[in-house]
């Protein structure tokens, strides 16, 4: 049984420095016949949330994927600044080399959550530090400071099936955050949920994410899910149609990034 | 009209993949059933003074492969069925009613084991003319070993009416609980009395083999060789009564100790559900069972006297031959078991699996995990099998004879032949998987 005196809180989050985090410049992908990006630009900042909408078909999962290092673009430029380091050209990169990023700088929350089920969620959480070679001890530990963040303290040792959905995909938001991951990318986090359990859930992913300063970026059919985010971006046919703000602070922010070219 | 129209259009949207290994595991079972029992047939129909010495040996090895045969069976019926559950659950939610999913089921399961059982026949018609090339006797068994076309008939039909009656047996969750079908029911846990009553039956049945003499007395041999074949089925009985809770106990030390993710998960896999992972071991370890049994025969016959004549130096090297046939079938038995129940494991996690990849766990380590929660529990089940079967004959051949060199060799041979095999199926069995790192189903 791990010591389950309060948590450590998260980190207070840096004031936003609005550093580019991701930079995907001209990606085009295409899948035989059909053309999932058709010239996509779109940048995620360290510190922010951006939302991906759009019909199926449209190509959010494509750019989610290509921005996530799963699949390489036909053409174009993905570039990750992480903090303290220089870009590196996630496209460029050999398959073993975005296996590396994705295990170390990103993390990934599913729809279904996808947790392994014969293991305890303390196991689940300590599971990609135990990949990284942190020896069980000190991943379990750290596990369960991370429960405790999600309001998950004394389940440590419940089975993923012995919890609800509202749980499982804490423990799911636990286990993408417990390696420091700088961006978290995820995927109808709260499809699955009914409409109380996807706002506490929302929270959760939130807090721990953008909350400690580090980025969000979901794709999802629900608006409200949307508006909690800073930015959405809107996709048609493989192209970014609309972009919103969530604050018109953030609008004129962006606008003025824009014009003084430092984005 | 309706139902096989049903059936008929589940069939397009069912899984290629897992429709494939449930056939080709029907076809495995049908093709070791035709030549196991071909040869029983054909020792059947020899005549002669020495021919009811082996019908009795051919019925033992008969009965002692029952055991491997039955689990591929029914692991290739699980197959299938699991293949059907996702498929029914949708079919009950949108409104069918309970004999059309009934229907389907049963016509899903009959239709995927025939075309299994048609491909068996055709490929123990291509294995007979070689394993008709064995000797018994001083010839080739050659064309003793083809059932009449009846008794094939017969043992095909079987298959299908097994593979029908089994998909029925797991329908009633479906038809209750359709929702409830993908839920993971927590394991019965392996209770102790079980190990009670294997202790019992292991030292009943070795206190039994002392008598072996006062039995044969009143008795006369037939007496002596019905009481050992009971005390040994007794021991398979024990051996599948104490198996799960073995491996729970394995699984409970092995999930303390693991510093390793893949040895952590292997273990919460044995442990998640001993029963699960015995029926995978459960076919090596009978044969591990036999391996002894048969070992200490072969190093018994091998010591004929001098004065023996043609006759019975012959039966002697049949002996031998037999057991390494047995073995070998039950072996073959063992490893077509992995490879349907492993291929279904990674069928079963493949969107586990791929989310496990996205997140940068690099795939070796489901491999790995997979494979140390069938190997491990392998050899510790092959110990206990052979230790459980040395124990029984010990009153029986004393010590000496099981410690020949013969016995020794061939345990040693089959065991070490079968773990090399069941490990290159659990290998080949994740080439089923496309694999990859993808975002599943949901965008």
């Amino acid at each position: 049984m791990q010591n389950l005196a309060a948590p450590a809180p998260l980190p207070t989050p840096p004031h936003r420095t609005h550093a580019t985090r991701i930079s995907a410049r001209a990606l085009t992908k295409a899948f035989g016949p059909t053309r999932a990006l058709a010239g996509v630009d779109v940048g995620v900042e360290a510190g922010e949330a951006l939302a991906i909408m759009g019909p199926s078909g449209s190509g959010k999962s494509t750019l989610l994927l290509t921005l996530a290092g799963i699949e390489r673009p036909d053409s174009g430029q993905v570039m990750y600044s992480p903090a303290g380091s220089a870009p590196v050209d996630v496209a460029a990169m050999p398959d073993r080399g975005r296996s590396e990023l994705r295990r170390t700088d990103f993390g990934f929350v599913f729809q279904q959550g996808l947790l392994i089920p014969e293991l305890t969620a303390i196991e689940n959480v300590a599971l990609p530090l135990m990949v990284l070679g942190i020896p069980r001890q000190a991943a379990e530990a750290e596990a369960a400071q991370w429960l405790g963040r999600m309001g998950l303290a004394g389940m440590e040792q419940r089975r993923i099936g012995e919890l609800s959905g509202g749980q499982a995909q804490r423990v799911a938001i636990a286990r993408a955050q417990v390696g420091g991951a700088s961006v978290t990318f995820a995927d109808e986090p709260t499809g699955a949920l009914d409409r109380k359990t996807s706002s506490e859930v929302m929270d959760v992913l939130l807090a721990s994410t953008v909350g400690r300063g580090a980025s969000l970026v979901v794709v999802t059919h629900d608006a409200t899910v949307a508006a909690r985010c800073d930015r959405t971006l809107t996709m048609e046919d493989g192209r970014i149609s609309h972009q919103f703000f969530r604050t018109q602070a953030a609008a004129a922010q962006a606008a003025a990034a824009q014009a003084g070219g430092t984005r | 009209m309706t139902v096989i129209r049903l059936t008929w259009l589940l069939r397009r949207a069912t899984d290629k993949r897992a429709a494939l290994i449930g056939a080709g595991a029907y076809a495995l079972v049908t093709a070791l059933l035709l030549i196991t029992l071909g040869g029983g047939w054909a020792f059947m129909q020899w005549q002669g003074e020495e021919a009811p010495m082996y019908q009795m040996l051919a019925t033992l090895a008969l009965i002692l492969l029952v055991v491997p045969l039955a689990y591929l069976g029914a692991a290739a019926a699980r197959l299938s069925a699991r293949a059907q559950d996702r498929r029914l659950s949708t079919l009950r939610l949108v409104g069918a009613t309970g004999p059309q999913v009934g229907g389907v089921t049963v016509l899903g399961a009959a239709s995927e084991a025939l075309v299994g059982v048609l491909g068996g026949a055709v490929l123990a018609a291509a294995a007979t003319p070689l394993v008709g090339l064995i000797h018994f006797r001083g010839e080739a068994l050659g064309a003793q070993l083809w059932l009449p076309w009846w008794l094939q008939a017969l043992v095909m039909l079987a298959v299908v009416v097994l593979a029908g009656v089994s998909a029925m047996g797991g329908l009633r969750r479906v038809l209750v609980t359709p929702l409830g079908v993908r839920t993971r029911q927590v394991a019965k846990v392996p209770s102790w009395l079980r190990v009670v009553v294997a202790l019992g039956l292991v030292v009943g049945g070795s206190s039994a083999m002392t008598m072996n003499g006062a039995v044969g007395e009143a008795f006369g041999t037939a007496g002596m060789v019905v009481m050992v074949l009971g005390v040994l089925l007794g021991g398979l009985v024990a051996l599948n009564a104490i198996g799960p809770w073995v491996l729970r106990v394995w699984g409970n030390g092995r999930v303390r100790r693991a510093s390793t993710p893949q040895a952590l998960l292997a273990a919460r896999t044995v442990l998640d559900d001993p029963a699960a992972t015995w029926r995978q071991v459960s076919g090596a370890a009978m044969a591990g069972f036999v391996a002894v049994v048969g070992g200490v025969g072969a190093a018994m016959m091998s010591q004929v006297s001098p004065e023996a004549t043609p006759a019975e130096a012959l039966m002697a090297a049949d002996v031998l031959t037999g057991v390494v046939v047995t073995l070998v079938i039950a072996f073959v038995g063992v490893v077509c078991t992995t490879l349907v129940a492993q291929a279904a494991t990674v069928l079963d996690r493949e969107e586990l699996t791929g989310a496990l990849e996205t997140m940068g766990v690099p795939a070796a380590f489901s491999t790995q995990a997979r494979v140390g929660a069938l190997m491990r529990p392998l050899i510790i089940v092959l110990l206990l099998a052979i230790v459980s079967s040395a124990a029984l004959l010990f009153p029986l051949v004393g010590m000496a004879m099981i410690m020949q060199p013969l016995t020794v060799a061939i345990v040693a041979g089959v065991c070490a032949g079968g773990v090399l095999a069941v490990r290159g199926a659990t290998s080949l069995a994740g080439r089923v998987s496309q694999g990859g790192a993808r975002i599943p189903a949901g965008v």
